[in-house]
């Protein structure tokens, strides 16, 4: 078995990072990953930027996946694309499932042994499980925003979408860009998206998320945004607003989704300032396909398997991995990166990912001399940096990471050398 | 408000010819011929098998084991397992994290795709 330095999980932002920052300092790095393609859910992603003027300017991850994805590779990073990680064990031993493409000769599964993990395999949708959702036909914000940004395929002529997160918003905005008639974009159900929404809580929301941007302009409007916040939602007319072609309802909560031939038809209510039903105001909504969204909860698997402290704060998303700042886990020699220890954006993972990269050359006794303290201190203020300029996913990131950073200073049971032998199931 | 829908030049099916924002999928491959259920699809390489499958109007992947429900895609992204198929024999390939080749042979049908 070829035994490299540093195996990392996820060919996102944050892997290839990592997988540069160790190659470059002459380590041997192996990255392996789930998708045909590298770059993890960049190349999917388009962002409406509004750089002074009201129509969105879209900027496409595409391109800079591929600049990292050449950093890491002419630094001697191999990348194995098309395989699964389905375990983690001591020492540490991969396996994965098909084996190596370049091996032959085994069953099926392929080991892989390295003195340094590095789990960067980023966030997952949350199921919005409203009656319907199994439909052919029903996807996820972010299956429909990978459809048309990666393989060049609308997922439908029309569309509604049920969910109001950042991730909603921009697929919806993606999708009227590339010619999906977005018919309605409506409230979850309270329930089974974790928290009441309404026209309100929107507002709100948006207001809370621009607050936190570092735009001069921005702070005061947030202000206005937040005290105005009843107001508007008390005007918000109740067949919605239509801006850049999406119907935006946000006091309209889709409660069942449909079948009706080849068309899905979304039923909903009318919501009230606090998020109540109104009666007498339902309606229907049809359309080729349904997008729902109901956020993005980080993957932590393979950090569990192999032992990771893991603790819930919902601030982040869910489940993460006790981690410091320099990306260290509860096990020593496995270090996290990216949006699997909180939900965020790729630049946040590109810097997680170079503190990622920088802690393991360090742990490897690949850098000499001291100058690797002073480019960790700088990375991690790189990682505070990007998480100020970008807009939140999740409103209060910052003050779940000051949640994370009170959870590892707490006492903690002493580092252990490996994680327990955990066999899982394999294959499945 | 103004409109941003003029950006994207869309043909005819569902398949994006000219891409606002430059994606892999602005690129546009060459077309292949894959099999599905017995039946000649055009799909474009570099398309995931999923998405090739939702171009050609089949939405519909698989049964559910235990409902015998229809089910296709729902995450995109290799997490779900929802749009599992056949293909060339092998049950239970995520047609969402395969990419079409030229003479693919997929099958939805349920006795193949059980185990």
């Amino acid at each position: 078995m070829h035994a490299y330095d540093l195996i990392v999980v996820g060919a996102g932002p944050a892997g290839m990072t990592a997988a540069a920052v160790v190659s470059g300092f002459g380590g041997r790095v192996l990255v392996l990953d789930e998708s045909t393609r590298p770059g993890g859910r960049l190349p999917g992603q388009a962002h409406p930027g509004l750089a002074g003027s009201l129509r969105p300017k879209w900027s496409s991850g595409a391109k800079r996946a591929g600049e990292l994805f050449r950093v890491a590779s002419s630094a001697g990073a191999r990348f194995l694309q098309g395989v699964s990680v389905w375990g983690l064990f001591p020492g540490w031993f991969f396996g994965t499932t098909p084996a190596d493409p370049s091996l032959s000769g085994n069953d099926g599964c392929g080991w892989f042994k390295a003195r340094a993990a590095l789990i960067a395999t980023g966030a997952a949708q949350n199921a919005l499980a409203l009656p319907g959702w199994t439909l052919p036909g029903v996807i996820t914000a972010g299956a429909a925003q990978n459809l048309i940004t990666v393989h060049g395929v609308r997922p439908g002529r029309s569309a509604v979408v049920i969910g109001v997160d950042p991730l909603a918003i921009t697929t919806a905005l993606v999708m009227s860009a590339c010619g999906v008639e977005v018919r309605g974009v409506l409230l979850p159900p309270d329930i089974l998206a974790g928290r009441v929404f309404s026209a309100e809580s929107v507002i709100r929301s948006l207001a809370q998320g621009a607050g936190r941007m570092p735009q001069a302009g921005l702070k005061p409007l947030a202000r206005l945004l937040a005290s105005g916040a009843p107001l508007l939602a008390r005007l918000f007319p109740a067949q919605g607003i239509s801006v850049y072609d999406c119907r935006w309802m946000i006091n309209r909560r889709a409660l069942t989704i449909s079948a009706e031939g080849s068309r899905k038809v979304v039923r909903f209510v009318g919501v009230d300032r606090g998020g109540r039903s109104l009666t007498g105001s339902e309606g229907a909504l049809e359309a080729d396909t349904v997008v729902t969204s109901a956020g993005l909860y980080p993957l932590v698997e393979l950090c569990s398997v192999a032992g990771c402290a893991l603790t819930r704060i919902d601030r982040l998303g869910g489940w993460v991995p006790l981690h410091n700042a320099r990306m260290e886990t509860t096990v020593a020699g496995l270090f996290v990166a990216g949006s699997g220890t909180g939900i965020e954006g790729a630049a946040v993972a590109e810097a997680q990912g170079r503190v990622a990269g920088l802690s393991i050359a360090r742990f490897l006794s690949l850098a000499p001399g001291s100058g690797i303290d002073d480019a960790l201190k700088r990375a991690e203020d790189d990682v505070l940096r990007n998480r100020a300029r970008c807009f939140p996913f999740l409103a209060e990131i910052a003050e779940g990471r000051a949640q994370m950073e009170t959870a590892w200073s707490l006492p903690q049971p002493p580092k252990v050398e490996a994680g327990p032998s955990v066999v899982s199931d394999g294959c499945r | 408000m103004r409109s941003n829908r003029k950006v994207a030049a869309v043909s005819s099916d569902l398949r994006l010819e000219k891409h606002p924002f430059e994606g892999p999928g602005a690129r546009g491959g060459r077309w292949v011929r894959i099999r599905v259920d017995g039946e000649p699809v055009e799909a474009r390489e570099g398309e995931s098998l999923a998405a090739a499958m939702l171009a050609a109007g089949r939405i519909e992947l698989r049964f559910d084991e235990a409902t015998g429900t229809r089910r296709g895609m729902y995450c995109g992204i290799g997490h779900c397992y929802e749009c599992r198929v056949t293909v060339d024999g092998v049950p239970d390939v995520r047609s969402c994290l395969v990419q079409v080749r030229e003479g693919m042979d997929v099958s939805t049908s349920p006795d193949q795709g059980r185990r």
